[in-house]
């Protein structure tokens, strides 16, 4: 039996999930290696927070290695994880602005850091969601299934986004 | 002040912006902060500040963080009175008995009534700090900067130019890039706030009604002021670290304490600023209409003989303690031990703002003692005054609304026993809460947690259970309340990764919000939220023949039905006849729906991996859900 033999290995999974899907081998170390830094810096961008990034990946991989057996789509489990981590950690420690990014510019263009500097100060969602459609490349439809959100929720947050960064951007 | 008559930039243009920024940010954000003098002294450093490795070991992170949750309940009134930092004493929230050495510094730039003052950041090349007149609730954010490092506006064009360097003026303030090597940025109030609170309207500075209005004129010549003579060099003496931030305060306690005034349906917490710490508060999710700000290490407290405050004792109308600028009115309070609490709401009807004025009041005059804000009536109650009047959808609403208050986001069907000893709670997928309550006598079973105080000022203990629930435990009452949160096949409702997880933790606060709830039936309140539930469900007489709602379904949305559950009759909700679907996975996602008879369905749809559009699956499977709820429930 496929529940089982991941039992056997003294893992917990959802019966119903392993009931769905069958188990597939997940190299989480290749994973690590390959998406390390991307990841890092998606969660940089939702937590401004460099150590909390570095956590919000590390528990996005430590639960890709305990559900391996249950993952068919380890990359889009580790962005959903590591979007829906970073706001919850946000959300629970209100911790948004513990260590933010410095007010001093990071490029040298003054637009990019305007942009960046109101991209900074939307809620940490907004940022999220900004992030996956205009770095990630996501369509709206993809960032709901990626985060688990209603399509209408995505669209009302990116929307909302969008307003707020027209209205504080100069032309 | 300026009027910006160009046109604002559009969505292409603002994708443009978006991706450039991103292409050249995002290389930045996962560097390796350098170990610089500044970060030795625990200070942000560019691009972004490190903490101490030992704050990044998982396991022992992940058990400090429970303990500190549960920490965070017990010692909230020790946190408030005083606040655990690793901050030096001069930025202590207690009250000092001289003022912090920056205090003196900045006091002599600010305008005549400013004289409360909260320290953001310092961080060597940055100072930024708010200001409060306290008499008016008016507000100022100053922010001055080695260089030209400071937004907005970075790309605006110079609007005038003299002796003192190139000046930017906008909206809410004014900029000058100086000559000395300094950049100055003054502004009114607390601008991401106002900006966020929908459609606020001015902030509040500028065009207020008072007799000191702190308009462009004054702004300039304090940014002049700073520009000039602002002893940056002498900083990093005298800010040997950024004030404590309010990021450190239990702002899950002070929105459990606004609960009772005030049953929030909507509430969010974000951090701006990295000082202060903003709720929004609202009657309903949307719009949203008051926001509080908490501020940590405001100088002088209140009731400080130093400064001139508005009463620190309860006013005969709170309404008084709002200034009405233009269409957004706002009160600011400090307690005696330097925590500063500014409430802004559109919202102007006196209703309104005797609640929010009665609210801030609470919060600061009496943070040690959260079950005192408990006397103000709120907006939604769940009162029925007559006995003998008929019950009806608002007071089911308003039932729904104060349980589901206190419950995680998205549990908001509810069905409660006929003995008002237990409800369940479901949300938009398979995840069920418990919650079952009984009176017992001596506690026997121990507790490794300490004791926390339950709304209502009622004692109690806590033990987290084997399933991840919790048993919670009263004191005072005997009263128990067990909980937990599982699916029907048992998976618990905590899950790395998960947005939605509900933790033990999580659990622990619902059981201390609901044990008064309970109480109160049990003591045989009908006006009690529980027994206005069960009066109003179940329906009397439903039945559902679960077999054929399954297989009506499956007729109707086809193989891809992964799991049918069995309906739940009796369950309330705010949203009747509404289906509702929620991703489960990349390629299932779950529908449901409570029909007007109170029946909750809920099922399973995979969706084709090569096959129909998510939208269209969605519809296809709520058309089956609603056509099982029609032709399945029986009525008598």
């Amino acid at each position: 039996m496929e529940q089982d033999a991941v039992m056997a290995e003294g893992m917990w999974v959802d019966p119903l999930l392993a009931r769905r899907r069958p188990a597939l081998a997940v190299d989480v170390d290749a994973l690590y290696r390959l998406h390390r830094t991307r990841l890092t810096r998606l969660a940089a961008a939702i937590t401004l927070d460099h150590s909390l990034a570095e956590e919000v990946v590390q528990d996005a991989f430590a639960g890709l290695h305990r559900h391996r057996a249950d993952v068919d789509n380890p990359e889009a489990y580790l962005q959903r994880s590591v979007v829906n981590l970073g706001i919850k950690l946000l959300r629970r420690r209100a911790v948004a602005g513990r260590n933010p990014l410095p007010v001093a510019p990071v490029t040298d263009n003054p637009e990019l850091d305007e942009t960046w500097a109101v991209v900074r100060r939307l809620p940490a969602r907004q940022r999220a969601v900004v992030a996956l459609r205009y770095w990630c490349d996501l369509s709206e439809s993809d960032i709901a299934d990626t985060l688990g959100w209603p399509a209408g929720t995505v669209k009302s947050t990116l929307h909302r986004a969008l307003a707020r960064l027209k209205e504080e951007l100069q032309p | 002040m300026t009027i910006d008559l160009r046109d604002p930039i559009d969505d292409q243009e603002v994708g443009r912006r978006l991706r450039a920024m991103f292409t050249a940010v995002m290389p930045l954000l996962d560097m390796e902060p350098a170990a610089t003098e500044a970060d030795r002294a625990d200070t942000i450093v560019v691009p972004l500040r490190a903490r101490p490795a030992a704050a990044r070991r998982g396991k022992s992170r992940r058990l400090v963080a429970v303990m500190t949750a549960a920490a965070a309940i017990v010692a909230v009134v020790a946190l408030v009175r005083n606040p655990v930092t690793d901050a030096p004493a001069d930025t202590s929230t207690t009250l000092p008995a001289a003022p912090p050495a920056w205090y003196g510094i900045i006091r002599p730039f600010l305008p005549a009534g400013f004289d409360q003052i909260a320290l953001l950041e310092a961080t060597g090349g940055l100072v930024r700090f708010s200001a409060w007149r306290p008499t008016t609730a008016e507000q100022i954010d100053v922010t001055v900067a080695l260089g030209n490092a400071l937004p907005p506006p970075a790309t605006a064009t110079v609007t005038s130019s003299d002796e003192i360097g190139e000046w930017y003026e906008f909206e809410s303030g004014v900029k000058v890039v100086a000559k000395t090597g300094l950049s100055v940025l003054v502004q009114c109030g607390m601008p991401p706030v106002a900006v966020s609170l929908a459609e606020v309207g001015s902030p509040p500075c500028g065009e207020q009604p008072t007799a000191a209005a702190i308009d462009a004129e004054v702004l300039h010549a304090m940014a002049t002021s700073l520009a000039s003579e602002f002893p940056m060099d002498s900083v990093p003496m005298a800010f040997s670290q950024p004030t404590p931030v309010a990021g450190d305060l239990p702002v899950a306690e002070w929105i459990n304490a606004v609960r009772p005034d005030r049953p929030f349906m909507g509430w969010d917490v974000e951090g701006y600023h990295g000082a202060a710490v903003v709720a929004w508060l609202s009657p309903s999710s949307s719009p949203l209409t008051a926001v509080l700000t908490v501020i940590n290490g405001v100088y002088p407290a209140g009731a400080d003989p130093s400064v001139p405050t508005m009463a620190m004792e309860r006013m005969a109308d709170p309404r008084s303690r709002f200034t009405h600028f233009d269409e957004v009115a706002v009160a600011w309070m400090v307690s005696a031990d330097g925590v500063g609490f500014q409430i802004a709401t559109t919202d102007l009807s006196d209703g309104n703002l005797l609640r929010l004025g009665g609210l801030i009041e609470n919060l600061a005059l009496q943070p040690t003692d959260f079950a005192a804000a408990t006397t103000l009536p709120g907006p939604i109650s769940t009162s029925t005054t007559d006995p003998g009047r008929e019950l009806g959808d608002a007071d089911r609403l308003a039932a729904v609304q104060a349980i589901s208050a206190v419950l995680p986001i998205g549990f908001e069907r509810l069905q409660v026993s006929p003995d008002l000893t237990s409800i369940q709670a479901f949300d938009a997928a398979d995840r069920v809460i418990t919650a079952t309550y009984w009176v017992a006598g001596e506690w026997t079973g121990g507790s490794t947690m300490p004791p926390i105080t339950v709304l209502g000022g009622e004692p109690a203990a806590y033990l987290p259970q084997p399933n991840g629930g919790v048993l919670m435990w009263s004191y005072q009452t005997g009263g128990r309340l067990e909980i937990s949160c599982a699916t029907p096949s048992g998976s618990l409702c905590e899950a790395v990764g998960a947005y939605d997880s509900v933790s033990t933790s999580d659990l622990a606060n619902v059981a201390r919000d609901l044990l008064p709830m309970f109480r109160s039936a049990d003591d045989g309140d009908e006006s009690s939220p529980l027994a206005t539930l069960r009066d109003m469900t179940p329906p009397e007489g439903v039945s559902v023949d679960a077999a054929a709602a399954e297989a009506l379904f499956r007729e109707a949305v086809g193989p891809t039905v992964i799991e049918f559950l069995p309906p739940v009759t009796g369950v309330a909700a705010s949203n009747i006849d509404e289906p509702m679907a929620l991703a489960a996975g990349e390629n299932t996602v779950w529908v449901s729906i409570v029909s007007s008879s109170g029946v909750l369905f809920r099922a399973l749809v995979g969706i084709p991996s090569t096959g129909s559009p998510t939208d269209a699956m969605l519809e296809l499977a709520d058309f089956g859900l609603l056509a099982g709820t029609e032709v399945a429930v029986t009525e008598p």
